[in-house]
């Protein structure tokens, strides 16, 4: 960062020196695991760009939005729906849990047996080191998991503005009327809080830039089917990230330039890594920034990820909203229809997520599936065992792996992750 | 179902096995033992009506190990809304009951072993271990478990069963109702309520297929009644713990509790429950209590661990401490006045919409509070259960807030209710004296 955001941090309410002491270990790991790797394309200088300022120039973007009268609203998850924020001229920001951050002060407040996600989203509020968490004028909670309902009552007491929505944990009739009545809820609350009367036409422009961006993400992910892959999982997982803090129709114009070079580069048969080199998949909890630890090992033991089947990743992309609606009725039931069919582990039955992994499989030549559970997430660690038998069923090579976000178990996860690569090899 | 599965049934559990309990039961009510183990010293005799709650429960299982073939069999989540079950003629098993006494037997580690060996992890609730290790492996200390026709998981308890029903559907591939609860943070709404009450006329039909037979909404009636009832008679029998000194500890209610938890909806229930509450005034009127010399009175908050119960009761009353009262064993009393007998699927949404572990934390703080109130306690013990997330997130604020703005000593200790390896009893010894000590200052 050129310019001192200092005073602008000041005036956020951040802790300077927690918030210090966090872009330094940040700066350090993104030198250390992205910028260190060989043959990036060129366009990713976008990504690194917005890397350098995610806490600086974009939330001076988000300050000025303010200013202007728009609202910024951070979410935790891909539930909550990007289409309706940008109808009401609002900013949807993903919010800091990717990183142990204060734990020793979550701990006091949390059980140690809570996912590192939902620790982390506490360390940072506690430490007053997200900005994005700072600026929002409406944070959205999910009740996606045991963890997070229990939690959201506790930070509830820490972000007075937290807004709790609903999910259904079951894909059937009434599951759906359930998510309609939450997302209709949801929908009047933005509308409250924007003051922006929510039209048929405004809820066809959030969708048509919400699609947009899906569709660059999906188009990223479709071009990582080739030998050589002509990106990394690292860049493309940060990519991924990046979603959820960029500007979307700046992000959608920068991700459609990278896949622009990335077929230049698949036209030269120019690889990021040389061909055959072992692909993996992975699949299971949401990775982010920054926690890049189990691409980073992966891909520093000889194998590219080719694709992530995740929330920030194809899970969270690959379902488009249908914009065909007449009223914002029927929009918003396109909407609702979207957001229904995202295959994440809450659901009961959800078969649809291993067909998803078989697919995404098969679609970009992964050689193995790896499957990641952050420990203490009981839906996906559940969920991995019957996947598992399932692949296994069908000749695939599969690794279960639970770990969290420190990094006192890479030497153990490094040895088991060179074994897989052996064998997939 | 099959004649000679009816006539095994009929043999083993009508003509040899119920008869036995019986006279095993009179045997011991007769000629009562106590254990040379027991401490009298500090802790008054066993209640007599011990000799029934082993018979029931005993009674339960062996008429389990011959359901199949003879009656329909549903395994259901102890949250779960029973009563249409019931109604249709259903044996049904509570995994987590089983899972209980897995841990009262010391049994636990062998069965979750063989689920962790199958690659589940450690991490996952004890309660769904030691169940999927039991499917896995058969073994059970009661003999062996009826193989299910119909699975029925609430969401009401945790979402962890959601995910562990989900194995067992796919394991014994038998169809698997789902009974999702929104969760209520301050009051249910009236979308969340008719989301629910739909779930369950939509589980009808399927139950109906899989039993064999319509439901009859008259005897529906019946069992919510007899529910109410029994449910009525257990808020009762914790509320006399208010009595100085408490006639039963909460570790005697985690006993007496498993009627209450699997066996809802029968006439024998209520009756089992009136005896226990006649005895307990009989002691109230002889002025026995749990603790012989009762000095320090408490609250237990989180499910008990099983494995331990004894330990906790002699450790605690060789100080003249009874713990007397538990918004666990609560849990299945508080739910009474929610029963309406005129609209009986209304009812069962909103009574299974409100359990505690389903309700914000606020609502637990609050019923602390009052218990502590109303059963005049020196404080409160908090198992912080590494297996149950719903319970235990939000006890560390409980515990500070009982202290720092109602002045009630609290007690938080880590273990887990079925896994013992989550266990440290140097560690519990050592926090307990220093709490005890403090109660005493």
């Amino acid at each position: 960062m050129t310019t001192d955001y200092r005073p602008m941090w000041q005036e956020l309410g951040l802790d300077l020196e927690a918030h210090d002491s966090l872009l330094q270990g940040l700066g350090e790991t993104y030198q250390n695991i992205i910028l260190s790797q060989k043959n990036r394309p060129e366009t990713m200088a976008y990504l690194d760009f917005v890397m350098s300022e995610v806490h600086g120039l974009r939330i001076k973007e988000l300050l000025d939005a303010k200013k202007d009268g728009r609202k910024v609203i951070g979410a935790f998850c891909v539930f909550v729906p990007e289409e309706i924020v940008l109808a009401a001229d609002a900013i949807l920001v993903g919010l800091c849990t990717g990183a142990d951050f204060a734990m020793e002060d979550v701990e006091k407040i949390l059980p140690r047996n809570t996912c590192s996600l939902i620790k982390s989203a506490f360390g940072f509020k506690l430490s007053r080191a997200c900005p994005f968490l700072e600026a929002a004028d409406m944070v959205v909670g999910e009740n996606t998991c045991d963890g997070k309902k229990k939690a959201y009552e506790q930070l509830k007491e820490l972000i007075p503005n937290l807004y709790i929505m609903d999910l259904p944990q079951q894909k059937t009739v009434l599951g759906k009327q359930l998510l309609r009545h939450e997302l209709q809820s949801f929908l009047t609350v933005i509308e409250n809080l924007t003051g922006v009367k929510i039209t048929a036409d405004r809820l066809r422009r959030g969708i048509e830039i919400s699609n947009n961006k899906r569709e660059a993400l999906m188009r990223l992910s479709r071009l990582r089917a080739v030998d050589p892959a002509p990106i990394s999982g690292l860049d493309a997982l940060l990519i991924n990230q990046v979603a959820f803090y960029d500007d979307p129709l700046r992000f959608t114009e920068s991700v459609n330039k990278i896949c622009d070079e990335l077929e230049e580069r698949i036209n030269l048969k120019q690889g990021v890594f040389p061909a055959g080199t072992p692909r993996i998949l992975l699949s299971g909890c949401p990775m982010a920034v920054p926690n890049w630890k189990i691409p980073w090992l992966i891909e520093r033991s000889g194998a590219v990820v080719v694709g992530e089947e995740s929330c920030v990743g194809e899970r969270g992309w690959r379902n488009l909203t249908s914009n065909d609606g007449r009223d914002v009725d029927e929009l918003l039931d396109a909407i609702v229809e979207r957001y229904f069919n995202i295959d994440c582990a809450i659901f009961t039955p959800n078969t649809d997520r291993e067909e998803h992994v078989k697919m995404m499989r098969q679609e970009y030549q992964a050689d193995g599936v790896m499957h990641y559970s952050l420990q203490f997430c009981q839906p996906y660690s559940i969920e991995s065992l019957p996947m598992e038998c399932r692949l296994q069923d069908d000749s695939i090579n599969f690794l279960r792996i639970e770990t969290d976000y420190s990094m006192e178990d890479i030497g153990q996860l490094q040895t088991r992750i060179e074994a897989f690569i052996e064998i997939i090899s | 179902m099959g004649i000679t599965d009816s006539l095994k049934y009929y043999w083993n559990v009508k003509v040899v096995g119920q008869p036995f309990l019986h006279w095993q039961r009179r045997q011991a009510e007769r000629r009562p033992k106590v254990s040379s183990r027991w401490r009298s010293d500090i802790l008054s005799p066993p209640l007599r009506i011990g000799a029934k709650t082993k018979e029931l429960i005993s009674r339960h299982y062996l008429e389990g190990r011959y359901a199949n073939g003879h009656r329909p069999v549903a395994w259901v989540t102890s949250g779960g809304p029973v009563e249409i079950l019931q109604a249709l003629g259903f044996y049904v098993l509570y995994p987590e009951n089983h899972g209980a006494l897995c841990g009262v037997r010391k049994a636990v580690v062998e069965i979750y072993g063989e689920a962790e060996n199958a690659g589940y992890s450690t991490d996952i609730c004890s309660y769904a271990r030691t169940d999927i290790g039991s499917m896995l492996s058969g073994k059970t200390p009661v003999g062996r478990l009826p193989k299910p026709d119909l699975l029925l998981a609430c969401t009401n308890i945790c979402q962890t069963v959601l995910h562990w029903y989900r194995v067992l559907a796919k394991h014994f591939e038998v169809p698997l109702i789902l009974i999702d609860t929104p969760f209520v943070y301050t009051k249910a709404s009236d979308h969340a309520l008719e989301y629910v009450k739909k779930q369950l006329e939509n589980s009808i039909p399927i139950a109906e297929q899989v039993a064999g037979r319509t439901l009859d909404y008259r005897r529906l009636k019946e069992i919510i009644h007899l529910s109410k009832d029994a449910t009525e008679l257990w808020l009762e029998i914790i509320g006399r713990g208010r009595h100085h000194p408490a006639p039963m500890s909460v570790f005697d209610q985690f006993i007496h509790m498993a009627p209450i938890v699997e066996m809802r909806g029968k006439k024998e229930t209520v009756d089992f429950y009136a005896a226990l509450l006649k005895e307990l005034d009989e002691n109230i009127d002889k002025g026995i209590g749990a603790v012989r010399n009762e000095r320090k009175r408490l609250l237990w908050d989180n499910l008990p661990i099983w494995y331990r119960l004894r330990y906790f009761a002699e450790n605690l009353g060789e100080h003249g401490i009874c713990v007397v009262a538990s918004t666990y064993t609560n849990a299945w009393a508080e739910l009474a006045p929610l029963m309406n007998l005129e609209k009986p699927l209304d009812s069962m949404a909103n009574t299974y919409m409100h359990p505690i572990l389903n309700q914000g934390t606020k609502y637990k703080l609050d019923t602390m509070k009052r218990m502590v109130e109303e059963f005049q306690l020196d404080g409160v013990i908090l198992h912080s259960d590494r297996s149950c997330k719903p319970y235990s997130i939000g006890q560390i604020d409980q515990r500070n807030l009982l202290i720092q703005e109602y002045g009630i000593p609290a007690l938080l200790l880590e273990a887990d209710h079925d896994d013992p390896r989550a266990y440290s009893e140097e560690q519990v010894a050592s926090r307990l004296a220093s709490f005890v000590e403090m109660l005493d200052d």
